[in-house]
């Protein structure tokens, strides 16, 4: 056993370890258990999928194109919640190993979920590469990597690793951003937001009803206006409703709130989104309880990962 | 944002990346601009190194082809053993060790030479032998040149049990009862790296043309040479000091190496000698990997080798295929560094995720820089030594512990596995009707990947 593989494995049983208590109460159907719980679940799954057999074996040589489509194929198979967050690491591992572009024949299902892990995979070379030029090849290889229609849900990734993983470079990412373009701006907060639902302080503080979103808008620029803050309440209100899709009673105090005291547009449009992403990554409809009904954009799969002012991609039923 | 709640965010979100496995393997990212638009896999400052450095061992290579070529015409070798015996076809095969002249001063070398049957065309009684044989050239020709490095790694049928479940962590997996997906693979895995134009060029080649090995022809015509990173599957190395089914030694010799082609290596003959209708081949000099490790020995360690695989197929359109490895003989066996007060550093680091080193500065620096603190013993030729000089000779004379031994055992290996790697591609030669009709050949064949 390498050091490595002992570290990941003392790290897996002090992660159980935290979980412990979170399941036991989500078992109990205590709603902020619940919520942690499922975030520890999304997390969990997308760290670790893997492709089939044929890396592990040589270093470089990895899984043929068709090994892992058939991966895809039998991840999807599982159950529903299981299988998004798989896929998406799955994605994330594909672009993690630097196969190249995704896979043409990459099941319609399994589209959004496995570009947004592969996105993330992009998006954490960039940032931590930092400078002007990672992110310029990061925003190229989004474009040339990407099945057509979908780079959005590649660029987006790029406010996950800078919020997580190296918040000080989050303003030069932002001017880069900012500079590229009203939907590079409004992708990145986007993800900015998302990525903060799943940063290590907010997720353990006792999930998303303390709400620590005062400190991540605080970093928003003045000059990069409202539609940053906008698109980053739409990102974070997204992955609580990604994450507990299937716990509307967990998530939905936690949105509305969001709603009364942040702005309702962009709260409900994000959540509204994120129903959309999961009733198109797995074709079922979301459970019951949500109180809105989304509408799905076709194949502006843009409009799934930004918010546009005036924009209002839900009904009450 | 609140930096010290930043500082936990980063520290503990990039302590979860890396220990979930979620960061890229190591060599396969990084973010250097080049003049294509793909991440090379090694880091930059690696794959300065290894470029800088290719030069130098196509030159050895050179030297090595030559001096194969001059000794073999003469046959004589300062020390020549049998390494393989086959029972059913008519297979040559020996190993040597010699010197040559590498780079203006002799060399130790070893190596092997071993000449398999491949195939032969079947023709009925009254139809044309001369021209099922001139057939078998061509396919040949093409199938060598083109096609043999993106097909040469097959794997044997996998049996498994379909119960997928996300892998475990490494302290859980001995328990686990989930079937690991371990798949046999053999021969080789060619991916073509880097190349040189032969206006002075170089470049990287795209992502997606990694495994569509170039026509070997472009080394006359485009290319200067090309770097290519081979998987030697299945290379397990092992010696039994204490002999028979005793306790082994395994020598985790690295599976990848770095080659360079360039045209002094590529064989296109027509009709090169009496009853040979062509001759058609690859070879290439090994480039010694450029971040060192604990193996001094094996692929990828080697001060100057070269392999040919050549298939020659005669006038009946009986298809051979002599191979040749050439190698220096490495003077030592494993780089052990005996460093106490780094392990206990590193220990400490580990124990405190970095923070120890991070808390010391500039004294654990100093530390690892005391002279005579770390030095370097190679434990498989000190025990060789060691051994004999207490047996008084016995070791070596009645029990083989010598290094000769050790290095036949290493060209034995060799030899096995490339009988097995070019056995094993004979299937796939087979399995396609017409290797010259490009338009219905398989997706795998003309892209060279496979599941």
């Amino acid at each position: 056993m390498t050091a490595r593989a002992a570290l990941a494995g003392l790290f897996g049983a002090s992660l159980a370890a935290v979980r412990l208590p979170f399941e036991l109460l989500a078992s109990a159907g205590v709603r902020p258990a619940v919520e942690t719980s499922n975030r520890f679940e999304a997390f969990g799954r997308f760290a670790a999928a893997r492709p089939s057999g044929g890396a592990a074996h040589c270093r470089g040589c990895p899984p043929g194109e068709e090994g892992w489509l058939a991966r895809v194929a039998e991840v999807s198979r599982r159950p529903s919640y299981e299988a998004i967050w798989t896929v998406e690491g799955l994605g994330h591992r594909w672009g993690a190993e630097d196969h190249g572009p995704v896979p043409a024949a990459l099941p319609e299902r399994a589209r959004i979920p496995f570009h947004t892990g592969f996105g993330l995979a992009l998006a954490t070379r960039a940032v931590e590469a930092a400078g002007r030029g990672a992110l310029e090849r990061f925003a190229a290889r989004a474009r040339s990597l990407a099945l057509p229609g979908y780079d959005a849900a590649v660029r987006e990734a790029l406010g996950v690793p800078a919020r997580v993983l190296h918040p000080a470079r989050m303003a030069a990412v932002a001017a880069w951003a900012d500079e590229s373009g009203e939907d590079d701006a409004a992708l990145y907060w986007h993800g900015v937001g998302r990525g903060h639902y799943f940063a290590p302080t907010t997720m353990l503080a006792a999930g998303a009803a303390s709400d620590p979103l005062d400190r991540v808008l605080a970093a928003v620029p003045a000059r990069s206006g409202e539609a940053a803050r906008d698109n980053l309440l739409a990102g974070y209100a997204w992955a609580v409703t990604l994450v507990n899709v299937r716990d509307p009673g967990a998530a939905l105090p936690i949105v509305e709130r969001l709603a009364r005291e942040r702005g309702g547009a962009p709260v409900r449009a994000g959540a509204a989104a994120a129903l959309a992403v999961w009733r198109r990554a797995t074709g079922e409809p979301p459970p019951n309880g949500w109180g809105m009904l989304a509408d799905d954009p076709g194949g502006d799969v843009l409009a799934l990962f930004r918010f546009r002012p005036g924009a209002r991609p839900w009904r009450v039923p | 944002m609140t930096s010290w709640l930043d500082g936990i965010d980063a520290f503990v979100g990039r302590v979860l990346h890396e220990a979930s496995g979620l960061a890229s393997p190591a060599g396969t990212l990084s973010d250097s601009a080049g003049g294509k638009d793909v991440p090379p896999p090694l880091t930059p400052a690696t794959e300065r190194t290894l470029l800088a450095s290719v030069e130098t061992y196509l030159g050895r290579g050179r030297d090595l082809l030559r001096w194969w070529r001059e000794t073999r015409a003469t046959r004589r070798f300062e020390r020549r053993f049998e390494i393989g015996r086959t029972f059913d076809e008519p297979e040559v095969g020996f190993g040597y060790f010699d010197h040559a002249e590498v780079a203006g001063a002799p060399m130790p070398v070893m190596g092997n030479f071993q000449s398999m049957f491949y195939d032969r065309p079947k023709t009925p009684a009254g139809g044309s032998a001369i021209g099922s044989a001139e057939w078998m050239r061509e396919q040949m020709r093409i199938f060598a040149l083109r096609y043999f490095m993106r097909v040469s790694d097959f794997r044997d049928p996998e049996g498994f049990v379909d119960t997928w479940r996300p892998p475990t962590s490494g302290l859980f997996e001995p328990l686990s009862w989930c079937p690991r997906s371990d798949v046999a693979q053999r021969g080789f895995g060619f991916q073509q790296l880097y190349y040189k134009r032969r206006d002075g060029e170089i470049g990287r080649f795209r992502d997606e043309e990694r495994f569509a090995i170039v026509d070997l022809r472009e080394l006359s015509e485009t290319y200067e040479w090309i770097v290519v990173k081979v998987c030697i599957f299945d290379f397990d190395f092992s010696a039994a000091p204490f002999g028979g089914d005793r306790p082994r030694l395994v020598l985790p010799l690295a599976e990848d190496s770095y080659l360079v082609l360039s045209r002094d290596f590529v064989v296109d003959e027509i009709r090169p000698a009496p009853g040979i209708l062509g001759r058609f081949g690859l070879g290439y000099a090994f480039v010694k990997n450029p971040t060192s490790g604990l193996m001094s020995y094996g692929p990828g360690e080697f001060d100057a080798a070269i392999e040919t695989i050549t298939f020659e197929v005669a006038e009946d359109g009986t298809v051979r295929v002599p191979m040749v490895f050439v190698a220096n003989r490495p003077e030592r066996i494993v780089n052990l560094r005996v460093d106490p007060l780094g392990w206990g550093l590193r220990l400490a680091d580990l124990a405190s995720l970095g923070a120890f080193s991070a808390v010391l500065g500039p004294m654990a620096e100093a530390v690892r820089s005391i002279p005579g603190a770390s030095f370097e013993i190679d434990p498989v030729l000190t025990y060789i030594t060691v051994t004999d000089r207490l047996s008084g000779g016995l070791t070596s004379d009645a029990l083989c512990v010598t290094r000769d031994q050790l290095d036949k055992e290493f060209l034995v290996k060799h030899y096995m596995q490339h009988y097995q790697a070019i056995g094993g591609s004979l299937a796939v030669w087979r399995s396609v009707g017409d290797w010259l009709d490009e338009a219905r050949l398989p997706e795998w064949a003309r892209r060279g990947k496979r599941s």
